[in-house]
């Protein structure tokens, strides 16, 4: 037993950094002291739109005790370095929306800063201002100057495909704003450095996004600027974008001040400002046979961008390649746009467009089917993606589709004809009268970047190894919750066949780590995994290489195998022994570096839109109960059981935590997370007002995986991360169907707007009745 | 001003401003950080600790009311060398992500354990409602908290560990000593007596301080009040009596206590289930049924099970003291007719069960708060009723009330009055229904909240008896 090597791929180890949690000893970012620390702290416009004609600085109170950043006064230009350059740091003359910033102010302690804050007047003209997404779809046939984005593609002919259908339904969807509300803050500490640089520490998820915002902006050589995360608090997508405007804001004001500065957010201004989930409007027209095939679909998303483009082109084009859902439709024109509205810009959140787009199409075929008077679970069955279909943009599913897999799975699992077929009216636990109802989704998610983005930022690893034998992963992908650093520790111990114990995630520093890419698009594993396990490899081959020196191989092929090294039958010694002689001999660690590879036979025409999206694809399948109060039209989701195919799951515990927090994010989402937007502001900015679900909130989860491995992913995982954000949804309002028999096309759905559903039916209903009578 | 209390063990002496929250203490003053800001408003959990054994937001409580006590903070829970075994299970069963919120819902699962060693899944969800997480979905959560009950019932509760309600038993010398340039100053009552003089012999009226959970939150207060009167730790302010005809709840007394208390679950189950339905445990645990009547919020759960319960406040001053119907106190929007000079006292519920009245009449008493989720929540709108059937069926006594369906809780008293004399068979009730959804006046969601009130009203009165069969053929089935 003993020289069994741990193997730890697939096994539930308890994440790595858990006992600092538990503890209280894990550092956050506001839980770093810093003395002589100043505070900062941001003026912002008081309207959606206008021109700051003036910013009036009251004489009376003694500025020589702050740090200010104007417009003016930037050291270099005035852009929070993202996608496109236009979101400036402050307002220069035209202000997009409510909360932008205009005056960075910087002090010593919070009283001072609340008195600077309430020293400074802006004068501002208001101006029309655009604050709807329906408003904005509308003036597109005036003006095309608000699109931040557009693309479309075509597989097949869809025109003719339609026309040729024995019916063709029609749809129009609509989603809501998403708050992240991860439970920690935005927060960002700035420390100038040394010759005019700065070093920032904060929570967030991609180090070199800030660093090359802070570059950017501060006008500074790379090596001048270090970024390095904090533990973080969730994340979610919203410290994607984020962090590089706050990181902006407070070196500013660090080198403004020549202090260490800090910017923690509380919670009211972190809802108000920061990024959210796109908006979304979805109008779908899809043309099937009587028999439930599918034969064509035209669908029209409008994504509400907000006032700056940040991540809207590429939350754009993965809402579109999910348009179609995991079905096989022959003919399908897809057409997008990203609009500009004078809101808070929106940007990343969990599924990056895919929960929206997801959403609409999984309704229309709910919408289908009732049309078709169908069930929901036939013409999924008929229409599910399968190996070897083609997906409208023109991709090949070369490897296996697990659409009917985790479909199946999931009806079985969950008993879902028998929960359809029973009465509707029932008593609950408690007594109630409730409408019990239950509903089905089925989904994919595409990992990785999508097109030729992985090519594009060729994520590079290194790996060190000490005399030890202890190995460091040194990669800019961070912990945030979601358990990176347990499963990449995983993945190389279990390549390098070393206990797990010996291998540790270096805490990403910029500088210090190479940059293996943002912590986004369900890629850690999938791809800097894979990435990884090709530097795992080069330091094999270093030993073995080593091995023929030290050993009398006599000509016998050396190859590692389980944790040893062997010459033909015979064993030469473990890897970590091979590895401390290898590193005493050298006389320095091993490190072993590698650069993403594009796996061979993949294309994408970035131009013509069309190729392979993505390089492998994960599927899921949600069974939803859910009961609704009948005297309150309460909305309880009962249980919730989620089949996802995601090729291994490295660490099943931590990805059934993905599994469960991602499905209760996306029925939140659904029914209980309403910003109240409107006018231009979030009118719930509270924690008391823009509600999450508590644990009496959340239902019984059933989760369950399936494994059809990958060829390009590490030990055949594929992405996990956000395929549970899409389904929830869509399969809590087909609940709702069924308990209910109306339709919902819109989320968040509230009772209320549930009351206003069901009242439209009656008197529908009664309408119908009484011409009935009459005739 | 200079305080004086007991940190995971160690003796803290501190100057700080009266208002500051122990949060700000914890995290800014002494260094310990493991205890989180979520939101700084009582909403998450994430700053929960023990005070005196009774799990609290930190975020809520003020400086001066932390002298002489003892707080227990994650740091205090365990050591690596002997964690507490809820530290243990919450790493093994992965009910743990990004870490933010687990120092808060350790505590309070380390809370509910104390209680109640053997929590079903449910106890262990209402439990742990006031710990937000956003990451976890909570099914890990609820198993750590059960695989760690049921693995080892002694341990689950530390009844000597940290966490234990017991007596304080830290004892500084001599009271909280006030500073120069305190800002709010500070009133200490022992007694209620001592606090109506203060209140008379003040030239503006001060601040009365109770639990703080509304006074804490940010925003909610105008600007930091001159001068502040604690009352929560008034002695003779807290407690519930049985006297004769009435049970007489003294204003300063907590939400759980009101809960939890025997007399009010078997007489007044209204009441129970207003109380028990009440926030989160943490918040439970500090908010006073005083507070709850005295913000004169339409939002308050407590009026409206308390009106029709026919509850009575009494206001006291040095000039003497008043008893006024609940219906009388709340003047206005937000207002009371609580002088500058009078302290709220008492709640004064009658008896209407269990007493001589019980052989004629029967009682039957409905609350429902409809929140926007199913914990923690504000009320969108409640139903509280409290209705007396004779041996006929016929209704003697009838009281409904409505919480925010109007900008002040309110009777309805056509509908009370409609119902006189009447049995509920099908036509009475839906004619109540119909009266009570006109005399509600909500201004958001009209429509809903009109339709709630018609449902909830109509829900109660079938269970009365001459009241529904199923074969009447309700207004229920599809
Ligand atoms: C997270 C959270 C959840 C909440 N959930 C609920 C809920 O579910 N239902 C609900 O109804 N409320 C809820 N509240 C509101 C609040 O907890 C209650 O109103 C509570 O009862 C207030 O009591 P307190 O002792 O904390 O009041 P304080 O904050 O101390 O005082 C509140 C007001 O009452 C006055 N006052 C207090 N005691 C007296 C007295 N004896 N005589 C005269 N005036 C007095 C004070 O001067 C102040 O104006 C919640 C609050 C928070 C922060
Ligand atoms: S910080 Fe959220 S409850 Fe205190
Ligand atoms: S683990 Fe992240 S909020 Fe709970």
């Amino acid at each position: 037993m003993e020289d069994r090597l741990f193997s730890p791929v697939g096994v539930s180890c308890s994440r790595i950094e858990g006992w600092e949690k538990v503890s209280g000893t894990a550092r956050f970012t506001d839980d770093i002291a810093v003395p002589g620390a100043w505070f900062g702290e941001v003026v912002r416009a008081p309207v959606c739109r206008g021109r700051l004609r003036e910013i009036r600085f009251d004489p009376a109170f003694d500025w020589s005790r702050v740090a200010v950043v104007t417009a003016r006064t930037l050291p270099g230009p005035n852009v929070v370095h993202m996608i496109r350059d236009d979101h400036p740091i402050v307002v220069a003359e035209e202000i997009r929306f409510l909360g932008e910033p205009v005056v960075l102010l910087a002090a010593p302690d919070r009283a001072t800063l609340a008195a600077a804050m309430a020293a400074v007047r802006l004068d501002v003209e208001e101006l029309p201002a655009l604050l709807s997404l329906d408003e904005a779809q509308e003036r597109l046939a005036l003006s095309r100057e608000h699109v931040l984005a557009s693309y479309a593609f075509s597989g097949g002919d869809t025109a003719s495909a339609l026309a040729g259908s024995d019916l063709v339904v029609e749809g129009v969807y609509r989603t809501g704003h998403q708050e992240h509300m991860y439970l920690e803050p935005q927060g960002m500490i700035a420390f100038p450095g040394e010759n005019g640089g700065v070093e920032v520490t904060g929570s967030l998820q991609c180090p070199y996004y800030v660093h090359g915002a802070l570059t950017k902006a501060l006008a500074l050589p790379p090596e001048r600027v270090v970024v390095r995360q904090a533990v973080t608090g969730g994340a979610f997508g919203g410290k994607e974008d984020y962090p590089s405007v706050l990181a902006v804001q407070a070196a500013l004001l660090a080198l403004a001040s020549g202090k260490p500065v800090r910017m923690i957010f509380d919670r009211r201004t972190d809802i108000r400002v920061t990024t959210k989930r796109h908006p979304s409007l979805i109008f779908h027209r899809t043309g099937v046979r009587k028999d439930g095939t599918l034969l064509g679909a035209e669908i029209d998303i409008y994504l509400d961008g907000g006032a700056y483009v940040t991540l809207s082109p590429v939350v754009l084009s993965r809402c579109m390649l999910h348009a179609c859902g995991a079905y096989r439709v022959p003919a399908a024109t897809v057409r997008g746009w990203a609009l500009e509205t004078n809101t808070p810009p929106n940007g990343a959140f969990r599924g990056f467009g895919a929960p929206q787009s997801l959403f609409a199409m999984e309704r229309q075929m709910d919408r289908i089917a009732a049309e078709l008077g169908m069930s929901p679970l036939e013409i999924r069955r008929k229409n599910a993606l399968r190996t070897k279909d083609t997906l409208p943009f023109g991709q090949v599913l070369e490897e296996e589709a697990g659409a009917s897999l985790v479909l199946e799975k999931a009806v079985t699992l969950s008993g879902y004809e028998a929960l359809k077929a029973a009465p509707k009216s029932c008593r609950d636990e408690r007594g109630r009268r409730v409408w019990r109802g239950v509903g089905l989704s089925l989904f994919l998610h595409g990992g990785g970047f999508t097109g030729s983005g992985e090519e594009r930022i060729a994520g590079r690893v290194r790996l060190t190894a000490d005399e030890g034998a202890n190995v460091e992963i040194f990669v800019s992908s961070t912990e945030m919750g979601q358990g990176a650093s347990t499963v990449l520790c995983q993945i190389v111990a279990q390549a390098l066949a070393l206990p797990l114990g010996k291998v540790r995630h270096v805490p990403p520093e910029t500088g210090l780590v190479p940059d293996s890419g943002p912590t986004v698009a369900s890629r850690t594993v999938f791809v800097v995994g894979r990435v990884l396990v090709d530097a795992c490899r080069t330091m094999l081959r270093c030993l073995e290489a080593a091995a023929k020196k030290w050993f009398d191989t006599a000509g016998r092929k050396v190859y590692s195998k389980d944790g040893y090294f062997f010459a033909g039958e015979e064993r030469l010694g473990d890897m970590a022994t091979l590895l401390s002689r290898y590193v005493r001999e050298s006389g320095g660690p091993l490190t072993a570096e590698a650069t993403y590879t594009p796996p061979e036979g993949f294309f994408w025409d970035e131009a013509a839109f069309s190729g392979d999206a993505y390089k492998a694809y994960s599927w899921g399948a949600d069974v939803a109960c859910v009961d609704v109060d009948a005297t309150t039209l309460e909305i309880r989701p009962r249980k919730v059981t989620t089949v996802l195919e995601i090729g291994r799951a490295v660490n099943p515990v931590l990805a059934a935590g993905q599994a469960e927090g991602g499905t209760l994010q996306a029925l939140g989402y659904a029914y209980l997370e309403d910003m109240g937007y409107g006018r231009g502001r979030f009118r719930n900015d509270r924690m008391a007002t823009c509600l999450i679900p508590t644990a009496v909130d959340a239902p019984e989860f059933s989760v369950r995986f399936e494994e059809l491995p990958t060829r390009h992913g590490p030990f055949g995982a594929k992405g996990l991360g956000e395929l549970p954000m899409d389904g929830g949804a869509p399969a809590l309002l087909a609940a709702l169907e069924d308990a209910l028999g109306v339709f919902c096309d819109e989320i968040p759905l509230s009772p209320a707007k549930l009351l206003e559903r069901l009242t439209v039916r009656e008197k529908r209903n009664c309408a119908k009745g009484s011409e009935g009578d009459g005739a | 001003m200079r305080i004086s209390l007991l940190v995971n063990g160690t003796e803290q002496v501190l100057r700080v401003p009266p208002l500051r929250s122990l949060l700000k203490i914890l995290r800014e003053d002494l260094g310990l950080t493991g205890t989180k800001e979520g939101c700084g408003e009582g909403e998450c959990g994430a700053c929960a600790v023990f005070l005196d054994g009774m799990l609290v937001n930190s975020c809520l409580v003020p400086a001066f009311q932390l002298h002489g006590r003892k707080v227990v903070t994650i740091e205090g829970l365990g050591s690596k060398e002997s964690p507490d075994p809820l530290q243990n299970s919450f790493l093994e069963e992965g009910a743990v992500q990004c870490g933010f919120c687990t120092p808060g819902l350790i505590l309070a699962s380390r809370a509910l354990l104390n209680e109640n060693p053997r929590p079903n899944r449910e106890e262990i969800r209402a439990g742990l409602s006031g710990s937000l997480c956003r990451c976890t979905g909570y099914e890990r959560v609820v198993e750590a908290v059960e695989k760690c009950a049921a693995a080892s019932p002694e341990e689950a509760t530390t009844p000597d560990g940290p966490g234990a309600r017991e007596e304080c038993d830290f004892r500084p010398d001599g009271p909280p000593l006030p500073c120069d340039g305190d800002s709010p100053r500070v009133l200490f009552p022992r007694s209620i007596e001592e606090a109506l003089r203060m209140l008379a012999d003040a030239d503006t009226p001060p601040t009365l301080f109770a639990g703080g959970t509304d006074l804490m939150v940010p925003g909610s207060g105008e600007t930091v009040p001159e001068c502040v009167l604690n009352i929560l730790d008034i002695p003779d302010l807290r407690g519930i009596f049985e006297r004769e005809d009435l049970l007489e709840v003294r204003a300063g007394t907590s939400m759980d206590a009101v809960a939890k208390n025997a007399v009010v679950r078997e007489c007044f189950p209204a009441l129970a289930e207003a109380a028990l339905s009440f926030g989160a445990p943490a918040i439970r645990n500090r908010a006073t049924i005083g507070g709850n009547l005295a913000g004169a919020s339409t939002a308050a759960d407590l009026p409206p099970a308390l009106l029709v319960l026919g509850a009575l406040v009494v206001l006291e001053s040095v000039r003497g003291a008043r008893t006024v119907p609940l219906e009388e106190f709340v003047a206005s929007y937000r207002k009371t007719v609580l002088a500058g000079d009078e302290l709220l006292t008492k709640i004064l519920v009658p008896f209407r069960t269990g007493r001589e009245e019980a052989e004629r009449y029967r009682n039957f008493q409905f609350f429902r708060k409809v929140g926007s989720r199913s914990a923690l929540t504000i009320s969108r709108v409640t139903v509280a009723a409290s209705l007396d059937t004779d041996a006929e069926g016929r209704i003697v006594h009838a009281r409904i009330a409505v919480g925010s369906a109007a900008p002040t809780v309110c009777l309805l008293e056509r509908t009370g009055r409609f119902l006189l004399g009447r049995t509920a068979d099908v036509a009475t009730r839906r004619e109540a229904c119909r009266r009570a959804a006109g005399e509600v006046a909500p201004r958001s969601t009209p429509e809903y909240k009109r339709w709630v009130v018609e449902q909830l009203l109509g829900d109660f009165l079938e269970h009365l008896p001459g009241g529904p069969r199923c074969d009447e053929g309700g207004a229920e089935d599809r």
